[in-house]
């Protein structure tokens, strides 16, 4: 059995587009945030884009069990699924350690000095 | 390529080596007839192989690095003792400008656009690239910006207000004339050429791949271009906007950039350097895709960590757009703004250091063949790694405000990008000079230039950081005794003449090797890659039969039983087109052949855009002759017609 192409391309790309919304949202909301004091929708935003990231290790997790019995660098479609199955895993962790890495000063830092 | 008659074609065409239908001398012979793009005068206006659009853009870009090269020796002179006056001060500011620009938009981008154009078709076992009229219309397109751009400099026209060009400097009332018109121009063009070459590099990677060829199977320069140009295409119109509009702020009075007006004077930075920092990555990553296939190479074995190269590169794509705020950190921003892309900047270096740990377990566990390719890769390594650090330190924001414009910012990207993107890329017109002449460098001489340009670049970059941590800003024109900056200037100057007497060695390298060099013969490395599987160099049709792959080395691993393609026409260019992901065998497609259409077309492009420096009416009026050569370049001719149709009768 091999994993559908959207799934595999969903867990290559989530945590990218994931980082890209966080900061271009996340960074046009603070305006807002600091004329009406609602942080949450920071940390809403940061967490959304965390679980999205997430949501691509996993994908990418389950394509990789799929794939259990292929290689990497063979020839078949089920190498080449176990390889972009394994590019998602880590592009997504990878993401999503971004992420985390950008919202840690958040909670040392007022986004409105 | 769509609108090219097109065939099916299965896996039923790949049929076992033993059987010609003709002798393989007569079908070498059809197939140089039918790929041949003519020779003389008018053939050469009207050529579309890739080779040789390839080798036109990088022998075009290397001219253009040279005279960059040129202006920057110019300004090493003038900085190398205090009170100099060799230049005068506008002149340099012309000077400085022009050095950027050329480096940056007519060297660093289209040098490496240019080994992909040579170099992808061949890697991935294809007769040309795709579109490759629009590959033509590209080259005539960036040697028209850059003549244009020089034929300014020297009417005393030059740009004087940087590489990036900031209004209000840049605007109507700071720099009257149409010195800032001819740079912004400049960027249309060579980003209107640099566009196209991407998509032709995108669509040859995705749809032109040899049978086998899967995705976790493309060679890591493919992955390299691929991720490259990507980014031009994401990046590249965010510049070509933004000069755009400050050409309009100059020309028709508009106020994008005009605060007084309700314009604003950061939008600029904001959209140029949402070009510009991923430009940084444009030029590295290709460079990156350059040095896996040297270690893979001169180690021996296959590259360590394909799947972690990969991903780096990837990586380096999508976060290479989620810093270019940290150029403007002395703008003054909100908390929220530093850290973001603070954080975001010390990220980036996670996918770098990948790549190179990668590298060293490749030279670690492989058999070391000591070349000029892989010396100039570990020069790459040692300089990479230090403007890395610096990158490191500049990401921060109390560092970056006090060293902001600064030399030290001048000696960090000039690490980043001549240790990152132009050692690499000395390493690969080594590894690929036999390949596109069919001659071999001089080792003896290549190991000269290796070395004056190794310690130039370390002599004339490393006291910029000292330059900059004493406060020199970094543009100006001269500087007084008491400042203390005469020595580490003089030694960047002394440097510069070491870098230079590199470069002329490496020219002497070129010509003598290119005239009298030894034959290279097929593959003279013993690299692994599709590019070594046809002759040195390769012939018009690049090869006699369409490979297949059955790994990611393919020539290591080929045995004589590897099957290649039949069923394509050899009195006809066609080409076998294959699916994305698993390159398996789709259907059959008919290139164009030559035509003197792409350079009519880029011949009215530059008059629209040099005509519109001085008369906004030249958009209308150029228009006309536009239109005109475009649809005679999309008009479709007889015989497309007549194969259109006999394909529909055979069908």
């Amino acid at each position: 059995m091999v994993p559908s192409k959207l799934s595999l391309w969903y867990g290559i790309l989530i945590g990218a587009a994931a980082f890209a919304g966080d900061q271009q949202i996340t960074y046009s909301l603070v305006p807002h945030a600091c004329s009406t004091g609602h942080f949450y929708v920071l940390y809403c935003a940061t967490g959304i884009a965390l679980l999205l990231a997430l949501s691509g290790a996993a994908m990418g997790g389950r394509n990789l069990a799929v794939t259990r019995s292929a290689s990497i660098d063979g020839g078949t479609r089920a190498d080449r699924s176990r390889f972009m199955a394994i590019l998602g895993i880590a592009a997504s962790l990878g993401f999503a350690t971004i992420i985390l890495a950008m919202a840690v000063p958040r909670f040392m830092l007022s986004p409105c000095d | 390529m769509s609108s090219q008659p097109q065939r099916e074609m299965n896996s039923e065409s790949l049929e076992p080596r033993p059987r010609t239908p003709m002798s393989d001398a007569e079908a070498r012979n059809w197939l140089q007839r039918t790929w041949d793009d003519g020779k003389g005068f008018t053939s050469w206006f009207q050529q579309v192989h890739h080779t040789v659009i390839g080798r036109r853009y990088i022998i075009t870009a290397f001219c253009f690095f040279l005279l960059g090269g040129l202006l920057a020796a110019l300004m090493r002179i003038q900085l190398s003792h205090p009170e100099n006056h060799f230049l005068s001060p506008d002149f340099y500011n012309q000077v400085f400008t022009m050095h950027g620009s050329t480096m940056m938009f007519l060297f660093a981008v289209p040098v490496m656009e240019a080994f992909g154009i040579y170099m992808i078709p061949l890697m991935m076992g294809t007769r040309n690239i795709a579109f490759p009229r629009l590959n033509a219309y590209s080259w005539y397109l960036y040697v028209c910006g850059g003549i244009m751009l020089y034929v300014a400099f020297v009417l005393n026209t030059g740009p004087d207000v940087g590489w990036f060009a900031y209004p209000p400097l840049s605007g109507p009332d700071f720099s009257p004339g149409k010195r800032a018109d001819f740079w912004a121009q400049m960027i249309t063009f060579t980003e209107v050429a640099a566009l196209a070459v991407a998509v032709e590099i995108i669509t040859t990677i995705f749809k032109l791949r040899a049978v086998g060829m899967s995705l976790n199977r493309i060679p890591l320069f493919g992955w390299a271009m691929l991720i490259h140009s990507f980014m031009v295409i994401f990046a590249m119109p965010a510049v070509a906007l933004d000069s755009s509009m400050l050409l309009m702020d100059r020309l028709i009075s508009t106020h994008f950039f005009n605060p007084a007006e309700g314009g604003d004077a950061l939008l600029y930075q904001h959209v140029f350097w949402f070009f510009g920092h991923p430009e940084v990555y444009i030029i590295f990553v290709p460079a990156m895709g350059i040095v896996s296939e040297i270690i893979a190479t001169f180690s021996r074995r296959p590259v360590f960590g394909y799947p972690a190269l990969v991903l780096a590169l990837v990586a380096n794509g999508f976060v290479g757009f989620g810093l270019w705020v940290h150029h403007m950190f002395a703008t003054g921003l909100p908390m929220m703004g530093y850290s973001f892309f603070t954080a975001a900047s010390l990220m980036i270096a996670i996918p770098s250091a990948v790549q190179i740990f990668c590298w060293i377990a490749t030279l670690w566990t492989g058999r070391i063949n000591w070349k000029t390719p892989l010396i100039f890769v570990i020069g790459f390594f040692a300089i990479f790694v230090l403007g890395g650090l610096t990158g490191v330190m500049l990401a921060s924001v109390p560092l970056d405000t006090q060293v902001h414009d600064t030399y030290f910012v001048v000696a960090h990207f000039h690490y980043v990008l001549i240790g990152g993107a132009l050692f690499p890329l000395f390493g690969g017109i080594y590894y690929w000079f036999p390949k596109i002449t069919g001659r071999m460098l001089s080792e003896k001489l290549g190991l000269w230039h290796f070395w004056l340009f190794f310690i130039g670049f370390n002599l004339t970059f490393f006291p910029m950081h000292i330059l900059g941590l004493k406060g020199m800003p970094r543009r100006v024109y001269t500087y007084l005794p008491q400042n203390g900056w005469g020595t580490m200037n003089f030694i960047a100057t002394v440097g510069a003449l070491f870098m230079t007497a590199g470069v002329l060695f490496w020219l002497y390298n070129i010509w003598t090797s290119y005239r009298r060099g030894p034959l290279a013969g097929d593959n003279p490395w013993g690299a692994s890659s599709l590019e070594w599987a046809t002759n040195s160099p390769p012939p018009i049709y690049n090869f006699d039969e369409l490979p297949t792959v059955n790994s990611r080395t393919p020539l290591w691993t080929a045995t004589a039983e590897n099957p290649v393609i039949r069923g394509l026409r050899i009195d006809d260019r066609e080409v076998l087109i294959t699916r994305v992901l698993d390159a398996e065998p789709d259907h059959i497609n008919s290139f164009p052949k030559p035509s003197p259409w792409p350079f009519w077309s880029a011949m009215a492009t530059t008059a629209l855009f040099v005509g519109s420096i001085f008369n906004g009416y030249a958009l209308y009026i150029g228009a006309i002759p536009l239109a005109f050569t475009l649809t005679m370049w999309f008009w479709p001719k007889k015989h497309e017609i007549a194969l259109e149709e006999a394909e529909g009768v055979r069908r």
